[in-house]
């Protein structure tokens, strides 16, 4: 089993009971082919500081687009995305890649690891990008790697790892810079049951002993009662936003 | 519908490519296109032109041989005309003529300079060896006679011009103009089908006369008496004449027809290999984006039942259909350049200058050339692609992983590359007698090889070791420096192999450029030490009749402030079969005022003894036949065998046979001449003054051209010049290629990377960050490339200068190079890699994000 320290290494979050994420009538219009797309017609949807959130519906329902554009990887068609006090899209791209760097984690269903850099590089990514060499960030990234358990395989490379590893190297390299939100597409998707229900466990912890904001985007219920809060997406529209206690009993 | 239709009749992978190249790829295919077009283009041109002066020059051959079996022949010196009557009188010849032949050009605007040769017979007895039909002057010579300035012109030449019996035809030798009055045409047969029809035929004596060679011939063409056989005739021949003159078959003659072609054929395959190699590379970048960008449509193939075989099947019939398009286009694109080519070509075998050859036809041969070449071009362009597209899992691909290549999968077979390397490099350095081109061809082919083999080997490790260092010397970025190179090792490899080879025939050709300039330029000024050097054309572009005349010679030795006068002339002999350079001097006054570039001895003391009848030869006459000081060369003469002490030996750049050097006095009692080569005087002060004394003292009809102090190296540069506008040529193009090869690489990795780069947008780094780290790779690229490239020029340069160009030219050249040029070459490399990297770099810094998570 994975430790986590009971106690964050430092504060993250902001001011107990204060929303981490507002995001106001977001929509997202694509055309494909010849037909226009509506990806998100007016989501309302707010999550507070050291809330776990799923984010669950059937495929095309804007579920991915809606995590895509509350982390700045696109920009909406209209509406506004507040991390904390900064709206997100109104940075300019470089002061936007900046402040992801710096606030917001990521975790994908495909692990997306560089695959010329080592597990321990990997780790310390984000704060490579942000000019420091890696010698000087091996201190944050060895104790990171010794609590996923992984500090044998720092110097390996990602096509050395297995599903799990990959993963939970990807769920380090989230939090190398103590992010206050961490957004995860399908973490679970590409693993078997035993390994998902750790990343799982692992997001819960997160969330719990570091008070990272967690939003989950994913297919599946067992991963969605992971969460304190289920917000459910049909056709670019919130269809039920809910606690997820209600779900797991009507499951 | 068309759609349906298209179904209903073609093959599914036609259909596939027809969709992918007039669709989403029309841009990539229409690059292809035109890079297969282009060379195409260039290949049935050059065939079709090649093959008319191809055609030409045999047919000349033919002609001027006509039933000649032997001839006699003295190098460009000539033969005495007393030989002629020898000849005649030796047992088994039927018929003995005297030939004499010189280039004129023609001297009226419109003409444009074309070159006509004169041939200079006797037409009482020639027609006995080559084929005339004319009307009125060869059945009645004597009109022909009976003028001096008479000539008969073929029927072509005389419709070009416009001329017709009596009118005068006006002609330059040299730089002297020359006025011959029309006394017959010929018919465009025989003799006058000659050089394109640019022929003209005089009384061999009114055009000794006229060329200043009176008492001399160039060769004597014979044939046999009936039933006599050739080697009994050559010896009864070489009995009654001695070693006056070399007695040959005629068919030793047809070594210029060789060389002709030999030029012809050489750059004609330069060319095309040159188009076919940039048309590849073109193509091969093309393609490769294409099949990268096909990479899901591919894999949902697989996933239907494709074996990854039909995959690599699929795109060769992409291929094919490129080629059968570009070749079609540019077999009618290469009819019309065929016209211009023809042109050039005819100036580059020699004497075909202003000729209209009309022989340009598409035969067979142009349509299989356009085939050969258009698939070629094709098929090595898809290769790679194909065999990368078969090799992607096709679940890795559609489940999100088409941005990852199936990296290391193929062990790299350095051992095999290893062993050909050293085979390769082995037979270039071992192997006797191998021409000087074949060895630096193998030589090339090693080096490029082992420049593979450094890449796919050593490329990686050495990022490796690299990474900490970059990472300290480029916080952040410095540890994902490299990635695009090792995202496609192939590509890399390749690119490695064009920007390295590049960049090593670059140095290569700086390190000869700058051996020659300063070894010429040491040689011309240390010679001539403070004299004044004279031609009769313009310095380094006289050609070899413009000679400067007796009286020129006396006018400038007898100008006051002149204090001695270097008077030099060559002849081209024969000596052991082999044409060398016989020169004469005045070794009294380069005793007195020059400097024998003598390789061991005293300077003055070997031309004090040249002057005293010995002779010196250049060392590389002395390598090829073995001799040495102190032996004694016997030498064929016009008078009869010659005997002279090798006094010293000097370094020239006469050729690959060498020179033999004389005393003037010697050279003119035994050979002819119509004046001096070039001379070099010296000054009593300050030499400008003389000059115009000298300039206002010659006849008029005289041009002088002077060089002394710094002209001297401007004269070495003018030599090298035409050499270094070739260079410049190639360096542009290869550059061109060069950065081709880069951009191809880094674009190609980029979309292997897309989901790399979306993630490291996604995690926080700055699109100029993602600029930056592509444009690195870009420069890594261009330094490894550039850096083993130069290491392989050097280490090429070296034993291409000390021995290659001694093999192939006679010249013996002292290893320079200058290390501005590397300088200069280094940045232009990197400039081109940045340059090339940045189309890429910007596509990678747009790459969506939302790629990171595999979304549509």
């Amino acid at each position: 089993m994975l430790k986590l320290p009971l106690v964050a290494p430092h504060s993250v979050g902001g001011p107990a009971g204060s929303a981490a994420i507002v995001a106001t009538r977001l929509e997202k219009h694509y055309r494909r082919g010849g037909a226009a797309v509506r990806a998100l017609d007016g989501v309302d949807v707010a999550v507070a500081d050291g809330e776990f959130v799923s984010i669950m519906g059937p495929s095309g329902s804007g579920k991915s687009t809606l995590l895509h554009v509350l982390g700045g990887l696109e920009r909406p068609t209209a509406g506004s995305v507040l991390i904390g006090d900064t709206d997100l899209h109104r940075l300019s791209d470089d002061d936007a890649a900046r402040f992801r760097r710096r606030t917001i984690g990521f975790v994908f269903q495909f692990f997306n690891l560089i695959p010329t850099l080592t597990a321990a590089e990997n780790v310390a990514l984000p704060l490579l990008l942000e000019g420091r060499r890696f010698g000087s960030v091996r201190h944050r990234v060895e104790p990171l790697l010794e609590l996923f358990g992984l500090a044998a395989r720092a110097r390996h490379a990602p096509s050395e790892l297995s599903g799990g590893e990959m993963q939970r190297i990807a769920l380090a390299r989230a939090l190398i810079v103590a992010p206050r939100v961490l957004l995860a597409d399908e973490p679970t998707g590409n693993l078997d049951s035993r390994t998902g229900a750790e990343i799982l466990e692992l997001l819960r912890r997160i969330c719990d002993e570091r008070g990272v904001t967690v939003v989950l985007v994913t297919h599946d219920l067992r991963a969605a009662s992971f969460a304190d809060r289920v917000v459910i997406l049909r056709d670019g529209r919130i269809e039920s936003d809910s606690p997820s206690q209600r779900l797991a009993r009507r499951d | 519908m068309r759609t349906m239709r298209l179904h209903r009749h073609l093959p599914l992978p036609v259909v596939l490519a027809l969709r992918a190249h007039l669709g989403r790829h029309r841009a990539l295919s229409a690059v292809t296109l035109l890079a297969i077009a282009a060379s195409v283009t260039l290949a049935t041109g050059l065939e079709m032109s090649s093959r008319s002066v191809e055609a030409e020059l045999e047919q000349t051959a033919r002609s001027v041989a006509g039933a000649a079996q032997l001839e006699v022949v003295g190098g460009s010196a000539g033969i005495p005309e007393s030989l002629l009557d020898e000849v005649s009188a030796a047992k088994g010849v039927r018929v003995a003529v005297p030939v004499v032949q010189a280039a004129f050009r023609i001297d009226r605007p419109d003409a444009q300079g074309a070159a006509v040769q004169v041939l200079g017979v006797d037409l009482l007895t020639d027609p006995g060896v080559r084929a005339y039909s004319g009307e009125a002057a060869v059945e009645d010579p004597l009109r022909l006679l009976s003028g001096r300035d008479g000539v008969i012109v073929s029927r072509v030449l005389a419709d070009r011009l416009h001329l017709a019996e009596g009118d005068a035809l006006a002609l330059r030798f040299g730089t002297s103009p020359v006025r011959l009055t029309v006394r017959g045409l010929l018919a465009p047969e025989g003799l006058a089908a000659a050089y394109g029809g640019q022929i003209a035929v005089m009384d061999v004596y009114a055009l000794q006369a006229l060329v200043g060679r009176s008492g001399w011939l160039d060769r004597i063409d014979v044939v046999l008496a009936e039933g006599a056989e050739r080697g009994a005739v050559a010896s009864a021949i070489r009995d009654a004449i001695g070693p006056r003159a070399t007695v040959r078959p005629a068919s030793a003659r047809d070594a210029w027809l060789d060389s002709a072609l030999l030029t012809v054929r050489l750059v004609v395959a330069t060319l095309l290999l040159v188009a076919i190699l940039v048309a590849s590379i073109v193509s091969y970048s093309a393609l490769s984006l294409s099949v990268d960008r096909r990479i899901p449509e591919i894999a949902l193939l697989r996933t239907a039942g494709l074996e990854p075989r039909r995959v690599r099947r699929f795109l060769y019939v992409d291929a094919a259909l490129l080629a059968l398009v570009g070749a079609g286009v540019g077999a009618l694109l290469g009819r019309f350049l065929s016209a211009g080519l023809l042109v050039a070509l005819s100036w580059i075998a020699g004497f075909l200058q202003g000729v209209e050859l009309h022989d340009l036809e598409v035969h067979a041969s142009t349509l299989a050339t356009a085939v050969l070449v258009g698939g070629l071009v094709a098929f090595a362009g898809v290769l790679e692609p194909a065999r990368r597209a078969a090799r992607h899992a096709p679940l890795d691909v559609l489940l999100g992983g088409a941005g990852n290549d199936p990296r290391g999968t193929t062990p790299p077979r350095a051992a095999i590359l290893a062993a050909f390397v050293a085979v390769v490099l082995g037979a270039a350095i071992m192997l006797p007698r191998l021409p000087p081109i074949l060895r630096v061809g193998l030589v090339l082919v090693a080096g490029l090889s082992a420049l593979g083999l450094l890449a796919r080997a050593g490329l990686p490790t050495l990022l490796r070791a690299a990474r900490p260092t970059l990472d300290r010397l480029l916080p952040g970025l410095g540890r994902l420096a490299g990635a695009s190179l090792s995202a496609r090792p192939l590509q890399t490899t390749l690119a490695v192999v064009c920007v390295g080879g590049v960049v090593a025939g670059i140095t290569l050709s700086l390190c000869v450029a700058e051996s020659a300039t300063r070894t010429l330029d040491g040689w011309m000024s240390d010679q001539f030490r403070g004299g004044v050097f004279v031609t009769a054309g313009p310095i380094a572009a006289a050609r070899p009749d413009a000679v400067i005349l007796p009286e020129s010679l006396r006018a400038i030795r007898e100008t006051p402030g002149v204090r001695g006068v270097f008077d030099h002339v060559g002849e081209k002999v024969l000596y052991q079969g082999e044409e060398v350079l016989l020169a004469g001097g005045s070794m009294d006054v380069m005793a007195r005022f020059g400097r024998l570039p003598v390789l061991e001895g005293d300077p003055r003391a070997v031309a004090e003894a040249v002057a005293a009848g010995g002779i010196v030869v250049s060392d590389r006459f002395a390598w090829r036949f073995g001799v040495r000081e102190g032996d004694v060369l016997s030498l064929d003469t016009p008078k009869g065998l010659r005997r002279f002490p090798i006094v010293g030996r000097i370094r020239d750049y006469a050729g690959p046979a060498g020179s033999l050097n004389l005393d003037i006095r010697v050279f003119d009692d035994l050979w002819p001449r119509r004046g001096s080569r070039d001379l070099v005087f010296w000054t009593e002060g300050d030499p400008e003054p003389v000059i115009a004394e000298i300039r206002r003292r010659v006849p008029p009809e005289q041009a002088l051209f002077f060089a002394h102090g710094e002209d001297l190296s401007q004269f070495v540069s003018r030599l090298l010049r035409r050499f270094q506008a070739i260079l410049a040529s190639i360096s542009l193009l290869t550059a061109a290629l060069g950065g081709i090869t880069v951009w191809n690489l880094m674009l190609s990795s980029v979309t292997a990377r897309t989901r790399e780069f979306a993630l490291l947008l996604a995690t926080g780094a700055t699109p100029r960050q993602i600029r930056a780290l592509t444009l690195l790779d870009g420069l890594l690229l261009g330094v490894f490339g550039g850096s083993v490239g130069v290491g392989l020029g050097l280490l090429a340069g070296y034993p291409v200068v000390s021995r290659v160009m001694s093999d192939a030219l006679g010249w013996s050249l002292d290893f320079a190079i200058q290390p501005l040029d590397l300088a200069v070459l280094s940045l232009g490399l990197l400039a081109a890699s940045a340059l090339a990297s940045v189309y890429p770099a910007r596509v990678a810094a747009r790459v969506p994000m939302r790629e990171a998570s595999g979304a549509e």
